[in-house]
């Protein structure tokens, strides 16, 4: 265990850096590239030169980008920095639409595990049949689709002609823990908003979640059927043992990938939810950052950017720790 | 010879013989180019015909050529079959083809010489947009921009990622850890949404790039095959290629660089180090070439992604404006009038799912082929078994 902690502690080590590092880039492309930031933010053309000075003061523009950005972290971690565009703190604004991709990433990667393992799993069993071919088929679907494409046809069936899912408004309970209304309904034991949230949530977070899984379906066949050729499962059959503890045993060995893979599947959910927030009308992070990117609001952007890049990190750093519980031979 | 040799121990299909010739004419195309090429990389011919040979026999990699030779097809002379031009605007002159079912006939009376459009009665087989246009044509030049971005993007974007990977894998130490930390930052973010930053600041350069270079504009104008009054509209499509070449090279890079660690323990490096041949040449003649399967596998398998990514930045606005035929932006302009025109949405998405699938297909079914495990047991499989007729005598 002593290693582990000497892992993690190398691990936060590099944290940090890395997290300056991407908002660092991010910031550089938005904030160098367009010409004149603090006249479009005043208005444009017709926009108040005292404005344009008075902004150009405020964002500290005037000097060289990277003293900008020391300017622009510092009031972002200290929570004084103001979106020029909105004229909301940026940490405000992130706080009110980041619950909504939380509930829709986390559903969607409920799906993913429900769906895509139990669909990997039955195709190695049923190798070579129909069953198999059919899996293989809709994984295979799940990395082709045009999520965009998909989310229309699924609006058809379900809002158009069946008329069980609403397109507007999300669920907000009165109280809060968390901020969250899913894990706040949880933790109240209130069914009720549980069942609103599932039911505004449950097609976009299935649509985000297709593609993962595919990915999946089809990675955990090849591990399992990898791992059906092992010897050790020779072994434990001439033991006698019976199927369904055999394939405890297979499963095990074949969770590290994974795994992996799932830790990636995340950060791709999270990269997915724009389009599916712009479809299904869900006013998320990725809907946030989409309209500050439209509207050349790059300090909400580069937030947006933290953020994300920072639940994306900790995601990781959790799945290598994961690594060690789930199989003890793996050394740091 | 050993030509001779192959035919006696494998079977042979109609394809076979196709593929057969297709190689022997590369060799001889090689051969001409630098005499004496055919016989010293016979044992090369040989792999790559076993190789057509495994390939011919799957019927999904085959099913997946179909597909992408259909759109690569289409991309190439798309512009030239359609019936219309991507910005044809019939509804000036009909009505009736303004979001016109598909199928609906449109007559098109004279005095409309103006539109480029000749006299006469037409079939909207895949019916028209909110302008009038035909979508079917504008699927058609959809192929184009497609697959003119996807080149442009897989010739730079991934080729980044190989050079920094052979560098940081071959080089270790503090180059090794600069380059490997800023790869992670790239990593550690959506993709996505970089590309989304990008391709929506990028064009007020760009546009400036343009005008000052015409001859960049024109050149890409008879790539895309758009009217010269689009020119204005390039920016938009030259950032998402830009932004594409930004956010594609990671993967590559920590892909190549593990290859080069084990690969650059092998003896033919060390002699090639010892013969004082330079590490440009090292990395870029002799360890590249054994390390290109994993990485034409993986080209071909982005090939895909790449589509689907465009359609993705172009469907959420970023990327080609109208009325640039594009199926991403198609498919967003058809929404606003979903689910009563369905067909706006529909058949633009069937068209990037055909093609994604093509190249996953395909790209699954050469990851087994250039997989030495897999394309042994393929060959063993194809060998004739010559104890199999005695069998059957017995019988």
């Amino acid at each position: 265990m002593a290693e582990l902690r000497r892992f993690i502690i190398r691990r936060l080590i590099t944290f940090v850096p890395t997290l300056i590092g991407v908002t660092f880039i991010v910031y550089l492309i938005a904030a160098v590239v367009p010409a004149n930031p603090a006249r479009l933010w005043a208005g444009g053309q017709k926009a108040n030169q005292q404005v344009v000075e008075m902004l150009i003061k405020e964002y500290h523009l005037n000097q060289p980008f990277y003293i900008q950005y020391y300017y622009f972290m510092k009031g972002f971690l200290e929570n004084t920095m103001v979106s020029p565009v909105t004229g909301y703190k940026v940490w405000h604004e992130i706080k009110v639409y980041m619950p909504v991709t939380v509930q829709l990433t986390l559903i969607s990667f409920v799906f993913i595990v429900l769906i895509g393992i139990p669909l990997g799993i039955i195709s190695a069993l049923k190798k070579d049949t129909w069953i198999d071919a059919t899996i293989r088929v809709i994984a295979l679907l799940g990395v082709s689709v045009p999520i965009f494409w998909l989310a229309y046809l699924l609006i058809f069936l379900f809002f158009t002609k069946l008329g069980w899912i609403t397109l507007s408004g999300t669920p907000t309970p009165p109280y809060s823990i968390t901020g969250i209304p899913l894990i706040d309904s949880i933790l109240k034991l209130d069914w009720r908003t549980f069942a609103e949230v599932i039911k505004r949530y449950w097609l976009p977070a299935l649509v985000l979640a297709y593609p993962g899984i595919g990915v999946i379906a089809r990675l955990v066949r090849n591990t399992f059927l990898d791992a059906l050729g092992s010897d050790f499962v020779d072994y434990i059959d001439a033991r006698g043992l019976p199927r369904n503890q055999m394939y405890r045993h297979v499963l095990k060995n074949a969770m590290v990938p994974i795994v992996t893979v799932l830790g990636l599947q995340f950060g791709g959910l999270l990269a997915g939810a724009p389009i599916t927030e712009t479809i299904f009308g869900l006013p998320g992070i990725g809907r946030f950052m989409l309209t500050s990117i439209y509207s050349s609001d790059y300090l909400s952007m580069v937030g947006g950017v933290f953020v994300i890049a920072l639940i994306y990190m900790t995601v990781n750093l959790i799945v290598d720790i994961l690594y060690a519980v789930i199989d003890p031979r793996v050394r740091y | 010879m050993a030509t001779k040799e192959a035919e006696e121990v494998y079977e042979k299909k109609v394809l076979d013989r196709v593929s057969d010739a297709f190689v022997d004419a590369l060799a001889n195309l090689f051969d001409k180019i630098r005499p004496g090429w055919k016989v010293r990389n016979q044992a090369r011919v040989d792999e790559w015909k076993l190789m057509f040979y495994a390939f011919n026999r799957s019927p999904i990699g085959i099913a997946g050529a179909v597909l992408v030779a259909i759109f690569i097809i289409i991309a190439i002379i798309g512009p030239w079959i359609a019936p219309f031009s991507y910005g044809t605007s019939l509804a000036l002159c009909n009505q009736t083809a303004y979001l016109a079912h598909p199928g609906t006939v449109v007559k098109i009376p004279k005095g409309c010489e103006a539109l480029g459009v000749k006299p006469g009665t037409y079939r909207l087989i895949l019916g028209g947009d909110s302008f009038g246009r035909d979508l079917f044509s504008r699927i058609l030049y959809g192929a184009r921009t497609s697959f003119v971005v996807m080149i442009l993007v897989l010739l730079v974007g991934p080729w980044i990622g190989v050079a920094l990977g052979l560098i940081s894998g071959y080089y270790g130490g503090a180059v090794d850890e600069t380059i490997m930390r800023i790869t992670d930052m790239f990593l550690v973010f959506p993709g996505l949404i970089l590309a989304i930053a990008f391709s929506a600041v990028l064009p007020s350069r760009i546009s400036i790039f343009l005008k000052d270079h015409p001859w960049v504009g024109s050149f890409f104008l008879h790539l895309f095959a758009l009217h010269p009054t689009e020119r204005g509209a390039l920016a938009s499509l030259v950032s998402v290629i830009i932004a594409l070449w930004i956010v594609w090279w990671p993967g590559y890079a920590r892909l190549v660089r593990g290859m080069v660690l084990s690969e650059k323990e092998n003896t033919y490096v060390e002699a090639a180090r010892a013969l004082g041949v330079s590490t440009t040449s090292i990395l870029f003649r002799h360890i590249l070439p054994n390390i290109l399967g994993p990485i034409l596998v993986y080209l071909s398998l982005d090939s895909g992604g790449v589509i689907l990514t465009e359609a993705g930045l172009s469907f959420l606005g970023v990327g080609a404006v109208p009325p640039i035929a594009d199926w991403g932006r198609i498919i967003y302009d058809g929404s606003q009038y979903f689910p009563s025109a369905w067909w706006l949405v529909f058949f633009p998405g069937l068209a990037i799912l055909l093609t994604v699938l093509g190249f996953n297909l395909l790209g699954d079914t050469l990851r087994d082929i250039l997989d030495p495990r897999t394309r042994r047991s393929i060959e063993f499989r194809l060998k004739k078994k010559p104890k199999t007729k005695e069998e059957g005598e017995e019988k």
